[in-house]
């Protein structure tokens, strides 16, 4: 497979990832609103802050209004961290590798796209925000479906999955650092709603039945971390997210140093005991954790994508 | 339904008295027993299938939506496999021709030598390439594929019009609009004895692989494709997956200090034996053509010219493809061959000799002016539907530039029975078949019949409102 084409499915792989859990968390964060009593109303902005976009948000906007927040999330086709953003780039990404992926992959995003900018305009009240929100996840689930189901586990499979879990990883672990502190800033104040933010944070990472099932009801910020970083289970924790990576790789040629390195966020995940760790820690070991993903992508593209004249 | 009845135009399925040509007595009784709602529907489904199978072609824009839906007409047009049978030796004869006047040309230039053809017309040609001199590809051969476009007169010969051997576009719409008949008319189909044309991919793998390098023995062949940007763009990505084969852009390859072509691939480079380019001749090497290319890749014509890979077509094949080369192309098969060409050219025009300017300039009225370089439909006059300030314009530009410049009388193009809206008109039409020369030569059973599809005109571009049609070539009793 050409170089070009596998970096081209990895990034569809990451794009269609990014759109479907953006969706996702801004869902998530609109239910919260409604759950809480007026006053405690939480940070919109933080929203923008997950993705460290603020920079992006100051570009088109001024005041960080609920308004302007969705604006930019959800329909900026200029902001790299829009839903439209990352649909237009997996769509164009599918267009030049639709040889390599099953019969159906292409009309599917493209009628996604379709839907996309169909609705974009209309989906900003709060109402019809929800829906369209929806739409988008089981549009992204669907043709997840679609590449489980009839695509050949070769490289193409092996690259989209790639781009797939780097991109779910790096996105729960920015979800858990800023929600995590920002419940833990708020304690003080929002003591009387913090179970429903600690079930809005599982619900942003799609855990929150899995998390029941296996923890039992009761929420707290160490018994979250524990088990959304090292769920051996559950296929959105981060340590089954580097399992895939792990599994996925090992398919591949030349990839002993991508798994080496893989192998140690591996193993300082299994290290990190949420109960030990106070919130300062937290954030370092979430940016040691961030720095180790971006590493794993320079990593990837070193072995694969740029193989130069020797 | 009721069938028109031809009046001065050669018509490829009715006589001018009415009665169906040899071959086409199914498809006449099929269509008079339709009705025009029925025909309407048909062709309704037939551009659904169309969309369904994405069969698709790009227009140059900025702009997002940049597929098109391929036009297609369901009527097939009918030709007798006797009648195909002599126009595909014609085809490879002018091949052979060509072929060994483009070897000619850039090796001991014979033919020029002789005086047979003007020097200067090929020597100072923007497609004539001094990179390409003394080079000999294998087999003798440079240009690999090529479609010629052939035409009928009113009397019911077919002309050549002109041969495509730069890239040469079409043939997956070939294939696809067969696909479509056999969907949407499955019984007509089945009562008559079509020669199949989809083995045209498997036969131009086998052509490419009779190219590559002689110590090679598995070679490996890819596309080389402009990009998504491209108006032939899903030509391209048909046809490699058809022949199992990458789809590569320039960026894919470079090449390696001892002229080994290679690609970037996840396992490392592989080097690459036999390249079929969709890209234009100055775009393949930005170090000796366009310096500005970003399509091709550095060092590709020395890697070329060491014989380390093989190029279809070779590079200066377009040539032989401009339209005053055209007019010496019966020469060639007499000068070659020692034969008399099997299929007739059209009379043409040399702008660059005074006594046929003068005539030119005299009858514009009544020819059709061509720029020697341009394909695709573009900056051409058609005399008789032109008006005086165009025909002024045209004026100026042969004086000023007479060697750019060629002419023809108007022929008026066969017709077949086009579906218009509910109702069966004719439209005029053409015929692309394609011819591959390795180590053997091969003709596609038939080919692309381009239809113009605005009434009276005589343009068959898809890029200008030209749709398509399925070409039969029919074993025949009836």
């Amino acid at each position: 497979m050409l170089s070009r084409v596998a970096e081209r499915l990895y990034w569809a792989g990451r794009y269609l990832e990014r759109a479907e859990n953006t969706a996702r968390l801004v869902s998530s964060h609109n239910r919260l609103i409604l759950d809480i009593p007026i006053g405690s109303e939480p940070d919109w902005f933080a929203l923008v802050e997950v993705f460290n976009a603020e920079n992006q948000f100051a570009q088109f906007f001024k005041r960080p209004t609920e308004m302007n927040v969705h604006k930019l999330l959800l329909l900026k086709t200029r902001a790299p961290c829009s839903i439209a953003f990352s649909l237009r780039s997996a769509k164009e990404d599918i267009r030049v590798t639709r040889a390599a992926l099953p019969d159906g992959a292409w009309e599917h995003i493209n009628e996604m796209c379709i839907y996309m900018d169909e609705s974009l305009g209309a989906s900003l009240s709060r109402r019809n925000r929800t829906i369209f929100l929806n739409n988008i996840i089981q549009k992204c689930q669907l043709f997840n479906g679609l590449l489980d189901s009839s695509l050949t586990r070769g490289l193409a499979f092996n690259f989209i999955k790639l781009g797939q879990h780097i991109e779910r990883a790096d996105m729960v672990t920015r979800i858990l650092n800023v929600g995590v502190r920002d419940i833990v800033k708020q304690e003080e104040s929002f003591s009387h709603i913090k179970p429903i933010r600690w079930n809005t944070l599982l619900e942003a990472v799609s855990a929150k039945s899995a998390f029941r099932q296996s923890m039992g009801a009761t929420v707290d910020r160490d018994l979250i971390l524990e088990f959304v970083f090292k769920s051996e289970t559950f296929p959105r924790s981060v340590i089954f997210c580097l399992y895939v990576l792990n599994e996925r790789a090992s398919q591949l040629p030349r990839t002993e140093e991508f798994l080496t390195h893989v192998n140690s966020i591996i193993r300082k995940i299994k290290r990190f005991s949420a109960g030990k760790v106070e919130q300062e820690n937290l954030e370092r070991f979430v940016q040691k954790v961030q720095m180790g993903l971006i590493e794993t992508h320079i990593l990837l593209s070193k072995t694969w994508f740029d193989s130069e004249a020797t | 339904m009721d069938l028109y009845k031809p009046d001065k135009v050669y018509d490829e399925l009715i006589t001018k008295a009415g009665r169906s040509r040899k071959g086409g007595t199914r498809l006449v009784r099929w269509l008079k027993k339709e009705s025009p709602e029925s025909i309407g529907r048909y062709s309704k489904l037939a551009s659904l299938a169309v969309r369904e199978m994405g069969i698709s072609y790009a227009i140059y824009s900025e702009g997002q939506n940049i597929d098109r839906e391929w036009p297609f007409d369901l009527i097939p047009r009918i030709i007798s496999a006797k009648e195909w049978s002599y126009l595909s030796s014609g085809l490879l004869q002018r091949s052979r021709a060509i072929n060994r006047f483009l070897d000619d040309i850039y090796n001991e230039q014979s033919i020029l030598s002789a005086g047979l053809i003007p020097k200067e017309l090929i020597l100072s040609s923007p497609n004539y390439h001094q990179e390409c001199k003394g080079v000999s590809p294998r087999h003798g051969i440079w240009a690999h594929i090529g479609g010629t476009d052939l035409i009928r007169d009113q009397k019911g010969n077919f002309y050549a019009l002109e041969d495509n051997l730069r890239v040469p576009s079409g043939v997956s719409y070939m294939i696809e609009n067969r696909e479509v008949t056999k969907r949407l008319l499955p019984d007509l189909f089945a009562n008559y004895s079509i020669s199949p044309v989809d083995d045209y991919p498997a036969r131009l793998y086998e052509m490419l692989k009779s190219l590559a390098p002689l110590n090679i023995r598995k070679p490996r062949i890819v596309l080389l494709t402009p990009g998504i940007y491209n108006s032939a763009y899903f030509e391209h990505a048909y046809l490699s997956q058809r022949m199992g084969i990458e789809l590569v852009e320039g960026s894919d390859l470079f090449v390696d200090s001892e002229n080994n072509v290679n690609m970037r691939t996840v396992k490392g480079n592989e080097q690459v034996d036999v390249i079929y380019r969709r890209i234009n001749d100055e775009f393949l090497d930005p170090e000796e053509l366009d310096p500005e290319s970003q399509l091709g890749c550095r060092g590709l014509m020395e890697a070329w010219r060491h014989g380390k890979v093989a190029i279809a077509n070779a590079p200066g094949a377009g040539v032989a493809d401009d339209k005053a080369v055209y007019a010496f192309v019966p020469t060639m098969i007499r000068y070659y061959l020692k034969e008399e060409p099997l299929i007739k050219n059209i009379k043409t025009y040399l702008c660059m000799h005074k006594p046929a300017r003068d005539f030119v300039l005299q009858n514009l009225e009544r020819l059709v002016v061509k720029p020697i370089n341009q394909s695709g439909g573009y900056g051409i006059l058609i005399g008789p539907h032109s008006s005086d300030s165009q025909r002024r314009y045209f004026k100026g530009l042969i004086t000023k530039n007479p060697e750019n410049y060629i002419a023809q009388p108007t022929l008026s193009l066969s017709t077949a029975p086009t579906i218009i809206e509910q109702d069966i008109e004719p439209r005029h039409i053409d015929l692309r078949p394609f011819t591959l020369y390795g180590k053997e030569g091969w003709v596609t059973s038939g080919g692309l019949t381009r239809v113009a599809l605005k009434k009276g005109s005589l343009v068959v571009n898809s890029s200008q409102g030209g749709g398509s049609k399925d070409t039969w070539i029919v074993e025949e009793t009836v």
